[in-house]
């Protein structure tokens, strides 16, 4: 899980913004297109330097498909350690919270290990598979 | 090839308010594998095919409970073995899954493990319908098999349709176009083409509230070409 910016006393700093994802996208956060829409918003605020919690208060619906397009895209481009390091992420149901743990390897391993990238853009063009 | 199934464009949203919508593996592995969408969603790099629509579709189900989702058992096994697959391949080994099992334990834990993740998730979205295993049933699963060249797993999958009255098949498996009394949603721009050409691609129904602005906008200009008369 991410862990944000807090101070000795273990509390969140005043100045960390808060994105109430339900606000945004309502009770799902599924598709690519909302997923880039967070990632536009995450994206400015960490470039600053600026640390940012997301409150999936009153989100229940999840697909992987949206943190590929938030989560996994800034880790590839900002780096996982500096992601992680300025997003706490809150009110994520227990059985939620691999998809961001997928979201900042996937990113990871996209940035740094070529061989692997070469192997996933040869997936994607290859049909859907059947068992 | 003749399609004789209804066909939709995922692309044109769900079919109808309410619709019972079965969706099939191709479609979860799609949606929720990692790599299965990273190349474009994470590398920027444009795909053949736009299957990400398959995602948006599925939220707008979710959202305002647009529509019911049903899966089963059976695709649970195939998704299995088709993460399986994948990891293989990303390990370099896509011809032999067997050697994958013996060589790669970690990978393979690794794959096993994220299937167990993402049954969860289709478990939050979608009604799974459990398989009979009853003779009766196998043997229906075996003349649908036969009428339509389906492979066991779809063939239960439209047997399973038929039993819990769902009309809709949400995948990218053209298998199911031979199916008659069924409505297959899809992605596929070819199976799109041919399904126009073939007569058999329909539209979304409208939703009441476009009924009723359609009905108000007759109103206004019948009220228009009356006045025009006079």
């Amino acid at each position: 899980m991410a862990s944000g910016r807090r101070n000795k006393h273990g509390a969140r700093q005043v100045r960390d913004m808060i994105i109430r994802l339900h606000d945004h996208f309502g009770v799902s956060c599924m598709s690519a297109e909302d997923g880039e829409k967070l990632y536009a918003l995450l994206q400015p605020i960490l470039k600053n330097d600026e640390s940012v919690v997301l409150d999936f208060t009153g989100v229940r619906f999840f697909l992987t498909l949206f943190f590929n397009a938030s989560l996994a895209k800034l880790a590839q481009d900002l780096g996982t350690e500096f992601v992680r390091s300025h997003i706490t992420v809150e009110a994520l149901a227990s059985t939620a919270t691999h998809h961001i743990d997928r979201a900042f390897r996937l990113g990871a391993r996209m940035a740094d290990d070529e061989t692997y990238r070469g192997q996933v853009i040869e997936l994607a063009n290859r049909p859907l598979v059947s068992a | 090839m003749a399609i004789r199934s209804k066909v939709f464009d995922v692309r044109a949203g769900l079919p109808k308010p309410g619709a019972r919508i079965f969706v099939d593996t191709n479609v979860w592995d799609f949606v929720l594998f990692d790599e299965a969408s990273a190349a474009q969603l994470v590398q920027g790099k444009r795909i053949e095919k736009n299957r990400l629509s398959f995602g948006t579709f599925l939220d707008s189900a979710k959202k305002d409970d647009g529509a019911k989702l049903f899966t089963s058992n059976i695709v649970r096994m195939e998704m299995v073995t088709v993460y399986e697959r994948h990891q293989a391949e990303l390990a370099l080994l896509d011809h032999d899954i067997k050697e994958f099992r013996r060589e790669r334990p970690a990978e393979r834990a690794d794959a096993l493990k994220r299937a167990h993740e993402d049954w969860g998730t289709i478990e939050s979205l979608a009604e799974v319908l459990p398989c009979p295993v009853e003779p009766d049933f196998m043997e229906t699963v075996y003349a649908k098999a036969l009428k339509y060249s389906l492979d066991q797993a779809d063939a239960v999958s439209v047997c399973l349709m038929a039993d819990n009255g769902i009309e809709f098949v949400l995948t990218d498996d053209k298998d199911f176009l031979a199916v008659d009394g069924i409505s297959v949603i899809t992605v596929d721009e070819e199976v799109i083409r041919n399904a126009k050409h073939q007569g058999c691609l329909h539209a979304p129904a409208p939703k009441p509230e476009e009924d009723q602005v359609k009905a108000l906008l007759d109103f206004v200009l019948a009220q228009k070409k009356d006045k025009r008369k006079r």
